[in-house]
């Protein structure tokens, strides 16, 4: 559990974060959205302080950081920077295991640790050995999130991982990292400004301007109610169609048969975003199956207007 | 290891070279005077080729010993305010010609080696001092950060990344400096010291072309293959820097 009180830093006078206060309970995944320079990434640096606040605290399970050695505070905390920042003279598994290393774990802890992680980010094991430079964006990306998770933190923070990717990569390791948040419950901080990935990902999601936490909750929450102007543009006029990110086709279809056994099949898990743009391209309804093939409902266009 | 293997491997192989003596008289009897002796016969060409590299390996020695630290501390946070100052040290110690050096340590060390190598030493100074301070002070921020953001400080931070990471700029420094002093190494027998030079210097005296070519050919062989020896050293000490996508 994180808890931010009422964290502020000033640079020279101006402040790149004011007055937060905000508390992030484990295994939530919590979004950090706003303009470029609104703060976001200082707010990740005063969680691992690789900055000092110039006020307020920062409580990781009730402690305040200020009283942990900076060091050890950082080894317990993964970290994707801001463009990768890989290690350029270590290799693919040397870069992993940096931390571990600074552990002291044992050279045959750490090879076993390097795979099963490159296993879980997808990454083919043949690559080891690469040097980052021989490495697509992608795949650079994806060493950073295992670097960051080698030493199994219970706190992750995550600075737009997945920005500069095109949008099939950038889908398929927010899917990885849902994926892998199922499966190991971290407790995560993510910086993004891409609104669509925000919803996709978050369990929770704060807005910030000009350092400011302008509101903090479920994906929903702010789609939907929007507390001011400044959150209503951000959200953006698309907002209803951004909903259905975190959607399935399960979520808005009608089960009562009887089924149109002659339309088009699509899964019950598809993304509704993309029922819908089949239904938008001019198919009238399709039939959703379920795991193992069965007609299990139905979908039309005007399926998605009902709440 | 294989290319620093080959390369180490040519350094007998330029010893057996230098040391055939038939084999230069008859090479480069053409271009000697009737009546001249073809070959600089008062040291062997093997014996001075090994006082040049003992020249040229102590000053390179030198450099180092002043290079590496005062590089360092520079760009520490400590030295930061000096960087500037060193950076320029290093520029200006290689506008002072070394001939110059040479004459004005004349008469504080009088003839001999230590004139020699305090000429060797300024000159060979600012390839050496730019490379230490280019690789330290270009290590990217994002590296930086994502070091410290897992806990390296201090000593960790520059042993196991800021180091490494300079070590290309830093070794081609350190190479360029090698070649210019052993070029520059040539100038010893101006002050007595005996060096491939002295051939040169000795067939210029007495216009005898076989001499002067004696001289020059082997410093260039010389020369050649030190470079050649420091760059597969690079490459064994980053062999991050040559792979790319
Ligand atoms: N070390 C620093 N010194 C001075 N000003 C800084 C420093 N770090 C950040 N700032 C300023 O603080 C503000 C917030 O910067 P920050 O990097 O946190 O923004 P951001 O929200 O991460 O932006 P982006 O989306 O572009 O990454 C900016 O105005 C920036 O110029
Ligand atoms: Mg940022």
């Amino acid at each position: 559990m994180i808890r931010l009180e009422a964290l502020s830093r000033h640079f020279d006078g101006h402040a790149a974060v004011e007055d937060v206060s905000l508390e992030i309970s484990g295994g939530t995944l919590q979004v950090l959205i706003g303009p470029s320079g609104c703060g976001k990434s200082t707010l990740l640096r005063l969680i691992n302080r690789l900055i000092a606040p110039t006020t307020g605290r920062v409580l990781l399970d009730g402690v305040d950081t200020a009283t942990l050695a900076p060091e050890a505070l950082r080894r317990r905390i993964g970290y994707v920077i801001q463009g990768t920042g890989l290690f350029p003279h270590l290799t693919v598994a040397e870069n992993i295991a940096v931390v571990p290393r600074l552990l002291g774990w044992p050279k045959a802890a750490r090879r076993q640790r390097v795979e099963a992680l490159m296993e879980l980010v997808r990454l083919e094991p043949a690559l080891a050995t690469r040097y980052p430079a021989a490495l697509s964006g992608g795949q650079q990306q994806r060493v950073g999130i295992a670097r960051a998770l080698a030493a199994d933190p219970a706190l992750l923070l995550m600075d737009e991982p997945f920005s500069a990717l095109d949008p099939v990569t950038r889908r398929q390791l927010q899917a990885a990292l849902l994926d892998i948040q199922q499966r190991v419950r971290k407790t995560i901080v993510f910086v993004t400004h891409d609104m669509e990935e925000a919803v996709r990902l978050g369990d929770r999601i704060a807005l910030m301007q000009d350092g400011r936490l302008v509101q903090n909750g479920p994906p929903d929450a702010l789609l939907r109610h929007p507390v001011n102007a400044f959150a209503a543009a951000f959200v953006g006029e698309e907002r209803a169609l951004m909903r259905l990110a975190r959607h399935s086709v399960a979520d808005f279809m009608r089960t009562e048969p009887p089924f149109p056994l002659a339309a088009p099949a699509v899964s019950a898990n598809l993304p509704a975003r993309q029922a819908l743009s089949r239904l938008l391209d001019g198919q009238p309804v399709l039939l959703v199956t379920g795991p193992s093939g069965e007609a299990v409902g139905q979908i039309a266009l005007q399926d998605f207007a009902q709440e | 290891m294989r290319p620093l293997l080959r390369t180490l491997l040519l350094w007998p192989v330029l010893w057996l070279a230098l040391s055939q003596t038939a084999a230069w008289q008859w090479l480069l009897a053409p271009l000697a005077a009737p009546g001249q002796t073809v070959l600089f016969d008062r040291t062997s060409l093997a014996a001075l080729a090994l006082a040049h590299v003992e020249i040229v390996g102590l000053a390179l020695g030198a450099v180092l010993l002043v290079a590496l630290p005062l590089g360092i501390w520079a760009t520490r946070a400590a030295g930061q305010p000096f960087l500037g100052a060193v950076r320029s040290l290093g520029t200006l110690s290689q506008t002072i010609p070394p001939v110059a050096v040479l004459f004005l340590a004349l008469p504080i060390f009088g003839f001999g080696r230590q004139a020699v190598m305090l000429a060797l030493f300024v000159y060979g100074l600012m390839p050496s001092m730019q490379g230490v301070l280019t690789g330290l002070s270009t290590v990217s921020p994002a590296v930086r950060e994502a070091a410290r953001g897992m806990g390296l400080e201090g000593f960790d931070l520059f042993r196991q990344v800021e180091w490494p990471l300079a070590l290309p700029a830093l070794l081609a420094g350190v190479r360029t400096s090698a070649v210019l002093l052993t070029a520059t190494a040539t100038l010893a027998p101006m002050v007595g010291v005996e060096s491939l030079g002295t051939p040169i210097l000795a067939g210029l005296a007495v216009d005898n072309t076989a001499q002067v070519a004696e001289g020059t050919v082997a410093v260039a062989l010389l020369a050649m293959l030190t470079s050649a020896t420091l760059r597969s050293l690079e490459h064994i000490l980053t062999p991050w820097s040559r792979q790319t996508a």
